[in-house]
């Protein structure tokens, strides 16, 4: 129990530690914008594809899952509205961050504890380059402008799926749906979809690459990293998403 | 005196890996540190440059205690090193060239060409030709250490810290890589650290050798003086000897 406890405070040191030095690292070195361009691509461009994919296919389970309900009230006008308000404060961030966690968490992990592993980490120490900036920073930055524009991709394309329903199953005037999806949203509802995906981004930067920087023993060593990586950022995620709504919706 | 450690301890939870080492590298000497595999050979080296920390004791490196150096003391100390790793540690996501350009695109101001000239002198000394475009996984085993070797001498660093650097390979390749740190001490002028348990090599390169036993260096002596030593845990490890002090 002792153990537990010491390696959970050891864990909860590593992860401020980086953080500080992440910080530090921001304020006073200029970022490496080729690092920076090529991580914005393989962490954000690349995630597009399964971000659109997830997103129209929630978007459309939501219009059809509340359609069906709602059909028995004829209370489909309700759907824009619902379906607008679900993604953007909810399913958007949240699915968002979970998508880029286990796509891009797992691979930073893998990818910055191989290095360790192989003392390629090491090898960068020696030479006279901080590790956390070469590696770290270019990551925690792409990830920090990416996830709010993947959030606001997800949230047009969810609603875009809602709609391709409402307008074509339900009979909802393509105007009206749109009219109806923005007189639902309020700019609360704005701020915490954007608050959420800026703290998922930082969860998951910090957790990939301290779980990566503290791989040990090989292969297993590395594969151990990165399935805590995942558990770990999901549910921070899921965590942290429940205290920013209760924080918005019902503090401030 | 390049290098004194004095009373060097280290131990990882429970195992003491250092048990009080005590020892001096002169200048442009090549000095090879021989001992049983986990005797912390490579926790030493690791220590000299400060990628581990040490428990108890000091290390100076030309007269500078490295424990006392702030972040911009410890930068420039580690610019004095070299350090060809075992695994070579070559970074795999670059290509050979983006590999030995690595310190003096960090470290200088050189423009692009004056870089190109300086890796293909480095990749030359080491004996390769054509192979900046490679990546390291598409080199083999020798390679990558000559490799790992050029990137370790790129910066003119005063001091070359070689880890088990003929393990691995094949005898024709370890005597090829042998003769290259010989050689490189005569072109380069830099004080040689090598660990080892491969005595050939051992005897091929040193100016003098230490033996590390029980965290503490137990004799130090030129290659002759270590072959005919009376130290009953020397002589049986050089002869390899199954019979003896050193249990298995």
């Amino acid at each position: 129990m002792k153990k537990s406890i010491d390696n959970f405070l050891y864990y909860i040191g590593r992860i401020t530690m980086l953080l500080g030095h992440i910080i530090y690292l921001l304020f006073t070195k200029k970022p490496r914008f080729a690092l920076l361009y090529r991580q914005l691509v393989k962490i954000g461009l690349e995630s597009f594809p399964i971000v659109f994919l997830t997103s129209i296919f929630i978007g459309i389970v939501i219009a059809l899952q509340s359609a069906y309900q709602m059909q028995k009230l004829s209370a489909e006008i309700y759907i824009a509205s619902l379906v607008a308000l679900s993604v953007v404060r909810e399913l958007g961030p949240v699915i968002t961050g979970l998508v880029v966690a286990g796509r891009v968490g797992a691979s930073v992990s893998a990818e910055l504890g191989t290095m360790k592993v192989t003392e390629q980490i090491d090898a960068m120490e020696v030479m006279a380059t901080d590790s956390v900036q070469y590696l770290v920073i270019p990551r925690f930055l792409a990830l920090l402008i990416m996830l709010p524009l993947l959030t606001v991709y997800a949230d047009i394309i969810g609603i875009f799926g809602g709609f391709l329903i409402g307008v074509t199953k339900l009979g909802i005037g393509a105007t009206q749906y749109l009219r109806l999806t923005f007189e639902a949203l309020s700019m609360k509802d704005i701020y915490s979809g954007f608050t959420k995906p800026i703290i998922f981004a930082i969860i998951i930067a910090l957790i990939s690459s301290q779980e990566g920087f503290m791989a040990r023993g090989g292969a297993e060593g590395v594969g151990k990293a990165t399935t805590r990586t995942v558990v770990n950022t999901f549910i921070l995620i899921i965590t942290a998403d429940c205290l920013i709504t209760a924080l918005y919706y019902f503090v401030l | 005196m390049m290098i004194r450690v004095l009373n060097l301890w280290k131990k990882f939870d429970d195992l003491e890996v250092l048990r009080g080492c005590n020892l001096e590298i002169k200048e442009n000497e090549t000095f090879v540190i021989i001992g049983r595999s986990g005797s912390g050979k490579s926790v030493f080296l690791k220590l000299l440059v400060d990628l581990l920390r040490l428990d108890e004791g000091g290390i100076y490196i030309e007269g500078e205690e490295i424990t006392k150096l702030n972040k911009d003391g410890l930068h420039d100390m580690r610019m004095k090193f070299g350090l060809v790793f075992q695994g070579s540690a070559l970074f795999d996501s670059l290509n050979i060239y983006e590999n030995v350009s690595f310190g003096l695109i960090e470290h200088t101001d050189l423009n692009a060409d004056l870089i190109q000239e300086r890796v293909t002198q480095c990749l030359e000394l080491v004996g390769l030709r054509g192979v900046e475009s490679k990546m390291p996984a598409e080199l083999s085993g020798g390679m990558r250490k000559r490799v790992a070797i050029a990137r370790a001498i790129v910066l003119n660093p005063r001091i070359i810290l070689y880890d088990e650097p003929t393990a691995g390979l094949d005898p024709v390749g370890a005597t090829s890589i042998n003769n290259l740190i010989k050689r490189l001490k005569n072109e380069i002028n830099a004080t040689s650290i090598v660990v080892t348990h491969d005595m050939n090599s051992a005897y091929f390169i040193a100016d003098r050798i230490g033996m590390l036993y029980d965290g503490k260096i137990i004799q130090i002596g030129t290659p002759q003086e270590i072959k005919s030593s009376i130290n009953p845990i020397v002589k049986q490890f050089v002869s390899g000897d199954f019979a003896g002090p050193i249990k298995v």
